[in-house]
């Protein structure tokens, strides 16, 4: 068992789960969930469960430690005469001590564990040398149990939610298998307690759950692994494809991401309405975007919201940044100036986001280009304003929508295409060649098709993406088909099942031919 | 109550009506992807292997099973020139136990052999209980294993029978010409480790012994020489397996059935596989130990078996 | 509570706030106004709005930002 696409875990773990967790008393239905992920972990990484543990340790510890303060704070505040001023100005600096050892023990682990390399690949030069650690491996989902580790004790520490006293439900709260791949990444208020509590699941949640599972089956096996066999030759040796085909593929990398991760995020959704639990969405429907920082509050919704909580905010009202602020203010006006000092917040943001992706300096250069397209949006969005209303053109109308949504489309993609790059010079390179070196004949005197996908192969992806439309549509607006199949009855309700699940089995990109793709998203 | 009972004895039939049906499509599609013979012409996966299903019924003696060792060490071929023993090697590459034990419940549909020679390198090659699980689902459904058929499907798949009616001119067998000698400083030095099998692998072998048990074929295991894949670990596991399932243990590696390699030149990857002349050493030795020790019938001048004189000639071998 | 009015007019003009109850949900104040939002409603008010409190439920209607407000100054004497 090596991730959730294997017929060991889709055949025998998650429904032998999804049983035993019906079987036993509620009371004990935590345990199953604990055990489960545990071995789904253990089966992934072997020892290096030891990490997560430490880390639900470290965070029920310094929950607990934070709580134990704020009640202290309360009981002094509302001593008669207190200085309130006073004693609130004490504790904040005791928790914020308390909440940085807890964060930084956290994030201590994924930087030794996952940027060791790189962090000494950076000073070498410099004549710095750096403590060699020793390679064990990435433990599962180290990237995304770490943000839900932090997410919890700084909401511990905002008061948001309660400390925890139980470690169990924490270290439940870290590993529950659905998400521990790949997200989406929770917050303690929204899954922990459901986890623990074992709550009845209705006929209509196995429903749901399950065709949610095979829908994701679907974008990942037919769409995703099969445009592995044209986007995986050409990115390994881009050099001997001219600009027409490094431009489709780009495009084709973007699909294939999309159905890949959104897909696992399917399977992860559906799998926790099998146990009962409403998992967060991660994706909604992020190619209708009109904007590029709308693209990032469709895509990977959870990092987004995460680094918007726990990174935009505080950055931007720290005192150092709340000052820059105030004299932006002063200099450039109550609109300009926070748009132009939320240069600050945003490139934290982006240098996060890009690094969390991976050690790499593709990664890096990923997110400045969308820290530098966001900002500089910010900034000229007045002067646009501006010259659409010189222009007459309207702002609401089809027109100017069609143009944002084609801009943005070229903005992810290019995105895209340096984010699969092997590094940053690699993915600046490549841009180049895709506009400079563009040939549009190279994509219809049967270039592409040599590459590693057949007529049928592209027939077939585009079939799906319409359907991808279709449904991207209907949820736009506010419909949910799973939701109709299920009033229409049981054979509607099998007959969406069993379709779906014929589509996996007949034109899923597995077998004899096609080589196993692992989730992408689980590696950074 | 009654109530609860009702809607659980609903569900219940829902649910195995879906189950029913879905089974049956599954079946019927197997029906239409599967492929209608035996060629890659057809669609057909690792066909030199399953060329053996062409062979004429009962007509073949002995089966060779194993992977990429076995095809490239024993030479049916030249068993029949020398000894007019009929035989047919369904090796592919890198073959996990699971299919071994496939291919061979495949194999033994139309044959009936008197031998069934294991090559040990797929003993020890580790295999998921997903992969398990895989190769018995497409023994039963085969829609799993030939679904990218879709590609391809003619009215005929739909309609047509499967039949086989192709065979593999070598009889399985690949023959490896060129020469990169091996080191053979280390080859076969003595210890009294015992190599490690793999969990299911056990099970698996068992299963291969007591299928060839109930088509009355003797099964015999057979390590064929190798600087890479075989070490003297591997044998004793290996023999104490065979004593421990009551099977016959050939080591060519070592010991009095010891093939004398020459690593310097029978090998066209430094030690991993033999090449030809390897291959004939092997196939030699085989040869004597099959008609000696399990007395093979010399089928040669029998005009039943008039085919593989005419896969012989071909071959160039009679000249 | 007017004062909140003149300052989201201020803002980004041209939207009707009296009534609203979706202003975050609906994306009509994104991160970057609520930014600029934010700072004016420290200024005026003299106030410091932690991280803490950029909610949607702080933020969703004109009567929240101004309980935000009181809340915040009562806290600070």
């Amino acid at each position: 068992m090596t991730s959730y696409f294997t017929p060991q875990f889709l055949v025998l773990f998650l429904p032998g789960s999804a049983l035993c967790y019906q079987l036993v008393p509620r009371r004990a239905r935590w345990a199953v969930l604990l055990a489960a992920s545990y071995a789904f972990f253990w089966a992934l990484s072997g020892w290096l469960a030891v990490f997560v543990t430490v880390s639900a340790l470290v965070i029920w510890l310094t929950g607990l430690a934070l709580g134990t303060e704020a009640a202290r704070r309360g009981r002094e505040l509302a001593e008669l005469g207190a200085d309130r001023r006073a004693v609130r100005r004490l504790w904040q600096r005791r928790m914020r001590l308390t909440l940085a050892v807890g964060v930084l023990a956290n994030l201590g682990i994924l930087v030794a564990l996952k940027y060791a390399g790189f962090l000494a690949g950076l000073v070498r030069p410099l004549g710095a040398v750096m403590p060699e650690l020793p390679r064990i491996g990435l433990p599962i989902g180290i990237s995304f149990y770490t943000m839900q580790a932090v997410s919890y004790l700084v909401d511990v520490y905002r008061g948001t939610v309660a400390a925890d006293a139980n470690p169990l439900r924490l270290a439940l709260y870290l590993t529950f298998f659905p998400q521990i791949m790949e997200g989406p990444i929770c917050r303690y208020a929204q899954t922990a307690q459901a986890l623990w509590s074992g709550a009845p699941v209705t006929a209509k949640q196995v429903f749901s759950g399950s065709a949610r599972v095979l829908w994701g089956l679907a974008k990942r096996m037919v769409v995703a692994d099969r445009l592995n066999s044209l986007v995986s030759p050409v990115f390994a040796d881009p050099g001997s494809y001219d600009g027409g085909v490094i431009v489709l593929a780009a495009v084709l990398y973007t699909l294939q991401l999309y159905c890949d991760f959104s897909g696992t995020m399917d399977c992860a959704v559906g799998m926790g309405r099998l146990f009962g639990i409403a998992l967060p969405e991660n994706f909604s429907q992020p190619f209708f975007s009109r904007t590029a920082s709308e693209f990032w509050r469709r895509w990977h919704v959870t990092l987004g919201e995460w680094f918007k909580d726990y990174v935009f905010y505080p950055v931007s009202l720290s005192g150092p940044v709340k000052r820059l602020t105030g004299a932006a203010r002063r200099a450039l006006g109550g609109r300009m100036g926070p748009a132009a000092a939320s240069g600050v917040a945003l490139f934290c943001v982006w240098l996060a986001n890009g690094l969390w992706h991976g050690a790499g300096t593709q990664y890096l250069l990923f997110g400045m280009y969308y820290f530098v397209l966001i900002w500089a949006g910010a900034l000229v969005e007045p002067a646009s304003q501006a010259l659409c209303a010189r222009l007459g053109v309207s702002r609401s109308g089809a027109l100017w929508h069609g143009f944002q949504h084609v801009r943005t489309l070229l903005v992810v993609v290019a995105g895209e295409l340096i984010f699969r790059s092997a590094s940053a010079e690699q993915g600046l390179e490549l841009l180049g060649r895709a506009t400079l070196d563009f040939r549009a004949d190279s994509l219809l005197d049967g270039t592409v098709l040599a590459v590693g996908m057949d007529v049928a192969d592209f027939v077939v992806v585009g079939v799906f993406v319409v359907l991808l439309l279709v449904a991207g549509v209907l949820r736009e607006r506010g419909v949910h088909p799973l939701e109709g199949a299920w009033r229409r009855g049981p054979v509607v309700r099998w007959a969406v099942c069993f379709a779906l699940l014929m589509c996996v089995v007949v034109f899923g990109a597995y077998g004899v031919g096609y080589t196993p793709v692992d989730p992408m998203y689980a590696s950074f | 109550m009654r109530q609860r009972v009702t809607r659980a004895l609903r569900l219940l039939l829902e649910a195995s009506v879906a189950v029913v049906v879905t089974l049956a499509v599954l079946v019927a599609l197997s029906h239409v992807f599967v492929p209608k013979n035996n060629q890659v012409e057809f669609g057909q996966h690792e066909a030199r292997a399953n060329g053996v299903r062409g062979e004429l019924a009962d007509t073949v003696d002995v089966l060779f099973l194993g992977d990429s060792e076995a095809y490239t060490s024993f030479s049916p071929l030249q068993l029949w020139g020398e000894r007019g023993i009929t035989s047919y090697v369904v090796g592919t590459s890198a073959q996990k136990l699971c299919l071994t034990r496939s291919l061979l419940e495949r194999a033994l549909e139309r044959q009936s052999p008197r031998v069934v020679v294991l090559e040990t390198d797929c003993l020890f090659r580790a295999f998921s209980v997903g992969e398990a699980m895989a190769c018995a689902v497409q023994d039963v459904l085969p829609v799993f294993e030939y679904h990218d058929r879709w590609k391809s499907l003619r009215p005929e798949d739909v309609l047509g029978q499967v039949q086989s009616t192709w065979v593999d001119d070598a009889k399985g067998h690949v023959a490896r010409e060129g020469v990169e000698p091996a080191d053979d400083s280390a080859y076969m030095a003595p210890t009294d480790e015992l190599a490690e099998l793999p969990p299911m692998n056990h099970a698996y072998l068992e299963g291969i012994a007591q299928a060839c048990e109930r088509s009355g074929a003797r099964l015999v295991l057979v390590s064929t020489p190798s600087t890479k894949n075989w070490n003297m670990a591997r044998h004793n596991r290996t023999e104490q397996l065979a004593s421990e399932l009551g099977l016959d243990y050939v080591d060519l590696n070592v010991g009095k059935s010891r093939v004398d390699i020459d690593w310097s030149a029978d090998t066209y990857d430094a030690g991993d596989h033999l090449n030809v002349s390897g291959a004939r050493k092997v196939t030699a030795a085989v040869g004597g130990l099959l008609s000696g020790r399990y007395g093979m019938p010399d089928h040669r001048g029998d005009d039943a078996y008039a085919s593989w004189d005419e896969a012989y000639e071909r071959s160039g071998q009679g000249a | 509570m007017d004062a909140i009015l003149d300052i989201l007019e201020e803002l980004k003009p041209g939207v009707e706030y009296r009534g609203r109850t979706d202003l975050v949900d609906s994306r009509e104040l994104d991160s970057l106004t609520i930014i600029a939002l934010v700072a004016e409603l420290e200024d005026v008010f003299d106030i410091a709005v932690p991280a803490a409190e950029i909610v949607p439920e702080n933020l969703n209607s004109p009567e929240a930002i101004w309980a935000l407000v009181c809340r915040l100054r009562e806290q600070g004497l």
